[in-house]
């Protein structure tokens, strides 16, 4: 019903969209799908720096002041390297929230919401400013808050964009401030049904974690160096703080390497939805983050991390699969510090048909395993279909349907994984039961 | 004196048929932003038709206007001032000029006595920009909004006719001109790969 009444508020025309649109004049669809997902022109234009092809400032539509003339360049250092200023402010604003439904009354899911059966409480949970704009043709910036009715804010990204450093086009970029590690030949968003390719879990907070711990999908603040190569070759590799209760010593690293066989080169990006390629990408993360344990003492882990992606597409049909393994030393922060290590795996794939423009029915399944050092191994499986409407090109829905099973827990259960299965000691395993029904709505302006 | 008279009738009317002709034309730019920076010429070399002029442009509204400005070699720029701040005018290039910090509701002069492209600005301002195209004909012509152009009075024959834009090119072409039937010229100038 959901989705016809959807149907039923589909229009042709579309305007008012974010920084970018604005920028150059465009539609959402030049660069998406449903957003946040990106469609191959999209992805061109991330890894770019959030830049068109050619040269950038001859597809900007908006009026600019001069901060200095191109002839200032070759005068320097007698002059002041010129660049531009967006004449207006280079901002969007986004709203987002969901209505919930707990069809099963004794699931885990209706428990933890205390019974509830229907809920419009999170129907506006988080608002997102966004940023973005060139100082100049090569040096471009990026910029998110999130404000969310817990009430919390955090500023996500805050990126400058050092592009083409040396080399052809895209070969050698430098990213510096805050962000999420490229860990892949596509954007973090690049899920219809997730907020997150890449599923998000702090193992630690597995067993307890009282502060944020690593996790590979964290905002951290760092360096990173990435680029393409003969328009099917991504890398990259970075250098963050991480996350840590106290002041560290900077000393996160990973890296990331990705190869795509088949359809338009990735200095182009395919403006189609249609397209049929390959890719796989292959990462190494290794983190030391210091968090403040269960006990409330101050605990010290290092992870290290591997993982591998593959997207495969034809015509419009996407399957996307990732599977990433975790060593971490102390994630459990346990007084024996000798046994307190964790071995995690990850899994997800999922599924995508743009069905039409407007329609994207997918699959999503996400698995988690947590095998700890002197302690049972746990697992959690959720299975996610689900259906992605734009109403507007600025305005979508995401109707979803979570189902859940898990054999046991850890101490703080999954909910650092975002799953809500609670087994206990006399039921330690949860079978496969409807967690939640959740209609997400977005609205981009 | 009457000897004198006779001649000049035995020749005006030579001079009024003048052999001249007009040649219009259309120029595409991509991008369409820097359309306002295109000058047409005739790649011609002819000395100066009369004595040389004076043309001003003005800083007003932190602005120089006209934003173009075509004189021929030996004319004098005045740059008037008509802002309530001061502004400086200089150019890098060619032979390369600077007249200082120009005052309120004064002006600073040039004589161009070498052809070629000066970008005009201004050292406190780094967002004023303007041009001044010396040329060696009086045979050249800013194109409008829509990109077109008009060189009138033109010599009957065969000319190279060219194009200057501050940032896109295009090839020359060569055009006779007639009289009695204008001569079209189209363009289409855009960015030159990199070397």
């Amino acid at each position: 019903v959901l989705i016809i009444a959807a149907v039923g508020l589909v229009a042709t025309d579309a305007r008012a969209i974010p920084a970018f649109a604005r920028k150059y004049g465009t539609s959402c669809a030049t660069c998406h799908t449903v957003y946040p997902k990106l469609n191959g022109f999209g992805e061109t234009f991330r890894r770019n720096g959030f830049r068109f092809p050619g040269v950038d400032s001859d597809a900007a539509k908006t009026e600019t002041i001069a901060l200095g003339q191109e002839r200032d360049a070759a005068a320097f250092p007698n002059a002041i390297w010129p660049g531009t200023l967006a004449a207006a402010l280079p901002l969007a604003l986004s709203v987002n929230g969901q209505a919930l439904a707990h069809p099963a009354p004794h699931s885990s899911g209706a428990l933890a919401d205390h019974g509830t059966a229907f809920s419009l409480r999170d129907l506006v949970a988080e608002a997102h400013l966004w940023g973005g704009g060139s100082f100049d043709d090569r040096l471009t910036w990026f910029a998110q808050v999130t404000v969310t009715t817990q009430p919390s804010i955090e500023l996500e990204n805050a990126e400058l964009h050092f592009n083409d450093l040396l080399g052809p086009p895209q070969a050698l970029n430098l990213v510096v401030g805050r962000g999420s590690a490229t860990l892949s030949t596509f954007g973090a968003h690049s899920s219809y049904l997730s907020d997150t390719a890449l599923p998000s879990l702090a193992v630690a907070g597995l067993y307890g974690a009282t502060s944020p711990s690593f996790a590979l999908t964290a905002h951290t603040t760092g360096l990173e160096l990435n680029g393409l190569a003969l328009g099917l070759l991504t890398w990259s590799a970075g250098l963050t703080a991480g996350t840590n209760l106290d002041l560290r010593p900077t000393e996160n690293v990973y890296a990331h390497l990705g190869l795509t066989v088949g359809g338009r080169s990735l200095l182009e990006g395919s403006p189609a939805l249609a397209d049929t390629s390959l890719t796989v990408d292959l990462f190494g993360y290794r983190a030391n983050t210091r968090f403040t344990a269960a006990s409330g003492e101050a605990r010290q882990d290092v992870a290290l991390v591997a993982g591998a992606a593959v997207r495969a597409t034809w015509n419009t049909v996407e399957f996307d699969s990732g599977l990433s393994v975790e060593q971490h030393d102390h994630a459990q922060a346990l007084a024996d510090p000798t046994s307190d290590g964790v071995l995690a795996l990850v899994h997800h794939d999922e599924l995508s048909w743009v069905a039409w423009r407007w329609l994207v029915p997918a699959l999503r399944v996400e698995y988690f395993r947590a095998m700890p050092q002197a302690a049972p191994i746990t697992w959690d499986l959720r299975v996610m279909p689900g259906v992605a409407v734009l109403i507007r090109q600025n305005l979508k829905a995401v109707l979803l349907a979570s189902f859940e099973t898990a054999h046991g827990a850890p101490p703080a259960g999954w909910s650092a994984a975002g799953s809500v299965a609670t087994p206990t000691a006399t039921t330690p395993v949860v079978r496969f039961e409807n967690e939640s029904i959740t209609l997400r709505l977005d609205a981009a302006f | 004196m009457r000897l004198t008279l006779a001649c000049l009738v035995a020749v005006l009317p030579t001079l009024a048929s003048a052999q001249t002709g007009v040649i219009t034309g259309h120029v595409d730019a991509v991008p369409a932003r820097f359309l306002g920076e295109t000058v047409v010429f005739l790649k011609l070399k002819v000395a100066p038709s009369g004595p040389p002029r004076h043309v001003t442009i003005d800083q007003k509204g932190m602005r120089f206007t006209p934003h173009v400005t075509l004189i021929e070699v030996g004319d004098t720029v005045e740059f008037t001032n008509h802002d309530a701040v001061e502004h400086n005018v200089f150019t890098p290039d060619n032979e390369g000029y600077n007249l200082g910090m120009i005052k309120p509701n004064s002006a600073g002069r040039y004589t161009f006595e070498h052809p070629g492209v000066y970008m005009q600005l201004c050292s406190v301002h780094a967002e004023m920009l303007a041009y001044v195209f010396v040329g060696e004909s009086p045979h050249h012509a800013v194109v409008d909004a829509a990109g077109n152009f008009r060189l009138e009075h033109v010599p009957t024959g065969s000319y190279e006719i060219a194009i200057w834009n501050s940032h896109l090119k295009a090839a020359e072409q060569r055009v006779m001109v007639v009289e009695g039937k204008p001569a079209i010229v189209n363009f289409e100038i855009k960015r030159q790969p990199s070397p």
